[in-house]
């Protein structure tokens, strides 16, 4: 694949009528799905789940830094291996319990959920959060008054 | 951006923007409706808690998410042989388009299914000119 800087939008064939208006999004309000994102985009924000070696759940809010990546024209962050992806909606309400078998990531698209520790008050997950869970990290989780919806991904490494 | 922007109408399925090749190698734009299920206890592999709604569920094999420079684009391009990519758009817009003349525009909220692993390929722009980020799954192309 190749990736370049645009300089021009012709040629780029018919499909392509892109006349973007740059700016366009200026006026509208910060996007909350992005809020996760440091200002100059060198780390991301995350909520660990973790356990630790008496099987007491620990969550922390911690900053994720950018992959080494050889590519000059993207940053990547949460590079994985990954066994299964699932998008879900869970409703208002929904109250579980949750011993993840392996390491995963949820990433909540909409609505809010807040992910417990046994001693813990609790952190609240609104669209925008990015969580991961490390495998064994029991926990609760109860969704938000509007549910949520959520991209949860097994990472296998 | 609207909180179910990734919803079609009555809500009971994720609507995601697609890209495809056909049987003669022929790249399309199109839509794809994944429906929502109700989640329970009868698939061992699921990581869907029970009592949720499952709208798509498949075997992974990598993740990112990837946050472009302002002004990228691509020429024509497949992905990986063997592998769909499933795509949250986090931030940002990018248009996407095919040789057949279809294309559409990937917005902050809304998925894509990216399924040309093979064929003629799309491309892709940075509608804003101001950088785009999406969160990418790749899945296996036979699922």
């Amino acid at each position: 694949m190749k990736i370049e800087r645009r300089t021009l939008l012709a040629g780029s064939g018919a499909a392509l009528a892109i006349a973007a208006a740059p700016g366009a999004l200026a006026a509208k309000d910060p996007n909350p799905l992005a809020a996760f994102i440091a200002a100059d985009g060198s780390a991301i924000k995350a909520v660990k789940v973790t356990m630790d070696d008496e099987g007491e759940t620990h969550i922390a809010e911690t900053d994720v830094a950018a992959d080494n990546s050889p590519y000059p024209l993207f940053k990547q962050f949460l590079t994985h291996k990954a066994s299964r992806v699932a998008i879900y909606a869970a409703p208002p309400g929904h109250k579980i319990t949750v011993i993840p078998a392996a390491k995963q990531l949820i990433y909540v698209i909409a609505g809010s959920l807040t992910v417990k520790g046994k001693n813990d008050a609790g952190h609240e997950c609104v669209a925008g959060s990015a969580i991961l869970l490390e495998a064994g990290a029991r926990h609760r989780e109860h969704t938000g008054p509007d549910g949520y919806s959520a991209i949860k991904v097994a990472l296998a490494d | 951006m609207s909180k179910s922007s990734f919803l079609n109408k009555d809500g009971t399925a994720v609507v995601a923007k697609r890209t495809f090749t056909d049987a003669v190698g022929k790249t399309h734009c199109g839509i794809v409706e994944w429906t929502g299920k109700p989640a329970g206890p009868s698939d061992p592999d699921t990581i869907v808690p029970p009592g949720c709604t499952r709208y798509y569920e498949a075997k992974a094999v990598s993740m990112l998410i990837r946050r472009f420079i302002p002004g990228m684009k691509t020429d024509y391009h497949t992905d990986p042989a063997g592998e769909h990519q499933v795509a949250f758009m986090i931030d940002g817009e990018a248009a996407v388009g095919a040789k057949d003349g279809t294309h559409f525009r990937l917005r902050a909220g809304e998925f894509a299914s990216v399924e040309d692993d093979h064929g003629e390929g799309h491309t892709a722009v940075d509608a804003t000119g101001k950088g785009f980020t999406q969160l990418f799954v790749a899945v296996p192309a036979l699922g």
